[in-house]
């Protein structure tokens, strides 16, 4: 539930670093379930990588970059804070009323199966709306999120291996997007995604 | 049995295609291919008079054996031709066309499973690079080609894919298989609405390869009809009913927009739309009642139309330009190649008594006997045979008699001897089945053949007479009727579409028009041009929504995600 509230206030918030921080906390939220799950020891492993990878370095990372590149801490929207709100509230009560039938019958943790269907559409909700780069690359790691969560819940734990590559894949895919984001920031002089239409057939 | 004979001309194809790279173009065509050719011809028609008819071996036989005569009969025409050609671009067809002549046995070799897919795809790919490395102007008529390929494989595929679903249990996919069948072998057979492509691409393919895939590749999509009726016993009637319907529009429909064609090759182009539709139509009524009688009339057709086709586009080569309105006059050229044009066309126009005539014979009989409103096909198949008739006369009167229309003719040469030769073997192929048709109908099947050496003997006698009474009758010329002209001009001759005015005053649905230029007005050739303007209109609503805005693409990937939950609960 918390993992929920911390998705919404994702959605609702408008200061850039709050948003960061919320991903940080969703994050240690999350390598704490993983704790509470681990029967065998490498969700206790996993849960450690998360920790580090996802709950410090990459926040961390965020936030570095976004005092390097002097952005404006305003979110910039196409929706307004409240009309997000609500189209979070109706995307939950869709993600919920999906979750329930896509609980498989030997889920580990049947209860956040809709939790993690409501993070998928958040985060897609959020890269849908937000005018900055950077906002789209927090809508995706919570999207991201959402999926491990899934995996999580849905199945008695993956392989090892598996669960260091995804974590170390969204640790890639944000130092990418990093790079990216500065070089947009170069060339364009401004991180508006909005206002990039020029490629097309 | 015929197996090491199959797998010895396998080899000498393949072996000329490796030594087309680096001998000079041409070269060893005559004994790779024409032994293949024989080879093959053997094989195949062992098979074919040897097995029990109706069934995939007995049936590929007898393609094995058209495709064997064509071989036999390119292999000195390939000599002539590629040596007179640009050397690098000779080489490479001359490394490409065994390869495609591979791919086309090998279609009738493999079972129908994905095997037939891949040769099918290989034939459609090598067809369309020979078509396209043709003449400067070619690549239009081999993308027409290349589009109608990706359908027939897009229908081959389906076929394939059904029937590989209904072996593991699902029986219900049954209408799949002939859906399948109908449009991917429809389409190389040149189904009547699905025919432009063959008139677009044949005339601009080089000559050889012109005879190769009028003769050979249409046919193997008869083959592939005939091959998908002995799936079940019984195949459903819609799809004899839909052959038979489509492929008698078709055989009236080409001859009449043939004669309003002003190309040489496209004129032949469209005649053989009419031979495939009227086979087509016979293959369609043997799938309705189940009569052997179509299956030999099938045969007569086949043969002879590979014959016949492929020997009037060999000749094709020699004309110094393809308009008929720039030729005439030929014949005192090119008397050989204008004799052996002439004894194609009158097979081709399906006059008695050479098997072209036999085998629309053979069709109309049968029709005629068949039950219920079958029988109406008949008249039909009768006014096809008229105007197929009327569409030769006036391609070969025009192209090879009278005087000649433009300078171009004075360039026109004789074909050399390798040529003369392939032709020659064609043309001695038409007169033997012509002569002994009962020798290429298996044990299973009995039709009643016409009495050929009578009617041979008679034909003979009244020619002879009508020669020698021409010769006794006085004759003086002199100039009563001249009308004060001095001289008679060449463009005093029937121009080619003022020939055929007449005729298409008959037929409303092809009409001419004469404002803002000579032309023709095709109802098919409207109907398609309709159908582009939808898809790209079509195309273009769907370009539309390529904004470049990042965010409406993420929007569609939301919304295609909430949809598919929806769908999902």
């Amino acid at each position: 539930m918390a993992i929920l509230a911390t998705g919404f206030l994702m959605v609702g918030r408008r200061s850039l670093t709050a948003l960061v921080r919320f991903y940080a906390l969703q994050n240690v939220l999350l390598a704490g379930l993983a704790f509470a799950l681990s029967e065998e020891g490498h969700l206790v492993f996993a849960g450690v990588v998360l920790l580090v990878l996802k709950g410090v370095l990459i926040p961390f990372f965020l936030l570095a970059l976004l005092k390097r590149l002097a952005v404006s801490h305003e979110v910039e929207s196409y929706l307004s804070i409240p009309l997000s709100l609500l189209f979070g509230g109706a995307l939950v009560a869709v993600g919920f009323r999906a979750g329930k039938a896509f609980a498989l019958p030997g889920a580990a943790l049947p209860e956040a199966v809709p939790v993690a269907i409501s993070l998928i559409l958040l985060g897609m909700l959020s890269m849908a709306t937000r005018k900055k780069a950077v906002t789209q690359v927090l809508g995706f790691l919570a999207l991201e999120n959402g999926v491990f969560l899934l995996a999580l819940s849905e199945t008695q734990g993956l392989p090892l291996f598996i669960e260091i590559g995804v974590a170390l894949d969204a640790f890639a895919a944000v130092v990418l997007a990093g790079i990216l984001i500065r070089r947009i920031k170069q060339i364009f002089g401004h991180l508006d995604t909005a206002r990039m239409q020029e490629l097309k057939g | 049995m015929d197996t090491p004979l199959l797998a010895l001309a396998l080899f000498l194809i393949l072996l000329q295609s490796g030594l087309a790279l680096w001998w000079p173009p041409g070269r060893g065509f005559p004994w790779t291919f024409g032994t293949a050719g024989v080879l093959l011809l053997a094989a195949g028609l062992h098979r074919w008079l040897l097995e029990a008819p109706g069934q995939q071996l007995s049936l590929s036989g007898l393609y094995l054996a058209l495709l064997g005569l064509l071989y036999l009969a390119l292999g000195p025409y390939l000599r002539d031709y590629l040596s007179h050609q640009d050397s690098a671009q000779a080489k490479l067809n001359a490394a490409t066309i065994p390869l495609f002549a591979l791919s086309m046995v090998a279609a009738l070799l493999v079972p129908p499973g994905y095997s037939l897919v891949f040769a099918w795809e290989a034939m459609a790919l090598l067809g369309y690079l020979l078509i396209a490395w043709g003449e400067p102007g070619a690549q239009t008529g081999a993308r027409w080609f290349l589009l109608s390929s990706r359908l027939s494989g897009a229908g081959v595929l389906l076929m394939v894919v059904a029937l590989s679903l209904i072996e593991r249990g699902s029986a219900s996919l049954w209408p799949l298989v002939f859906v399948g069948a109908l449009v991917g072998f429809g389409v190389k057979a040149a189904i009547f609405p699905l025919s432009l492509w063959l008139t677009r691409a044949h005339p601009v393919a080089p000559s050889p390869i012109s005879a190769l895939l009028s003769g050979g590749m249409t046919k193997l999509g008869l083959y592939g009809l005939l091959l998908a009726t002995t799936f079940q016993t019984k195949p459903p009637e819609w799809m004899g009913w839909t052959l038979v319907l489509l492929g008698l529009a078709g055989a009236v429909y080409a001859p009449v927009r043939g004669l309003a064609e002003q190309d040489y090759k496209a004129v032949l182009a469209y005649s053989s739309v009419e031979n495939l539709n009227l086979m087509l139509a016979g293959a369609g009524a043997l799938m309705l009642t189940q009569d052997l009688r179509f299956l030999a009339a099938l045969v007569f057709l086949q043969l002879s139309h590979a014959a016949y086709k492929g020997l009037l586009f060999l000749g094709s080569a020699i004309l110094p330009a393809r308009e008929i309105g720039r030729l005439g006059g030929l014949w005192k050229r090119a008397p050989v190649t204008a004799g052996l044009t002439l004894f194609a066309s009158v097979a081709a126009a399906s006059l008695p008594p050479l098997a072209g005539f036999l085998g629309e014979w053979l069709l109309f009989l049968s029709f005629l006997g068949a039950k219920g409103l079958l029988a109406l096909s008949a008249g039909m198949v009768a006014l096809a045979g008229v105007l197929a008739s009327v569409l030769y006369l006036r391609a070969f009167g025009l192209t090879f008699l009278g005087s000649a229309r433009s300078e171009a003719v004075d360039r026109g040469l004789e074909a050399g001897p390798g040529m003369r030769l392939g032709m020659s073997l064609l043309a001695t192929f038409l007169m033997t089945i012509s002569l002994f048709p009962a020798f290429f109908l298996p044990k299973g099947i009995s039709v009643p053949l016409l009495p050929q050496f009578a009617l041979f003997a008679g034909l003979l006698v009244l020619l002879t007479l009508l020669v020698w009474w021409l010769k006794k009758l006085q004759h003086r010329s002199y100039g009563t009727w001249d009308c004060g002209y001095t001289s008679l001009e060449p463009v005093m001759q029937p121009s080619p579409l003022g020939y055929s005015e007449q005729v298409l005053r008959l037929f409303p649905f092809v009409s001419l028009r004469s404002v803002p230029s000579v032309g023709v007005l095709d109802p098919l050739e409207q109907a398609y041009r309709l159908v582009s303007a939808l898809y790209q209109n079509l195309a273009s609503a769907f370009q539309r929504l390529q904004s470049g805005s990042i965010h409406l693409y993420l929007l569609l990937q939301f919304l295609a995600l909430l949809v598919v939950l929806a769908v999902a609960l």
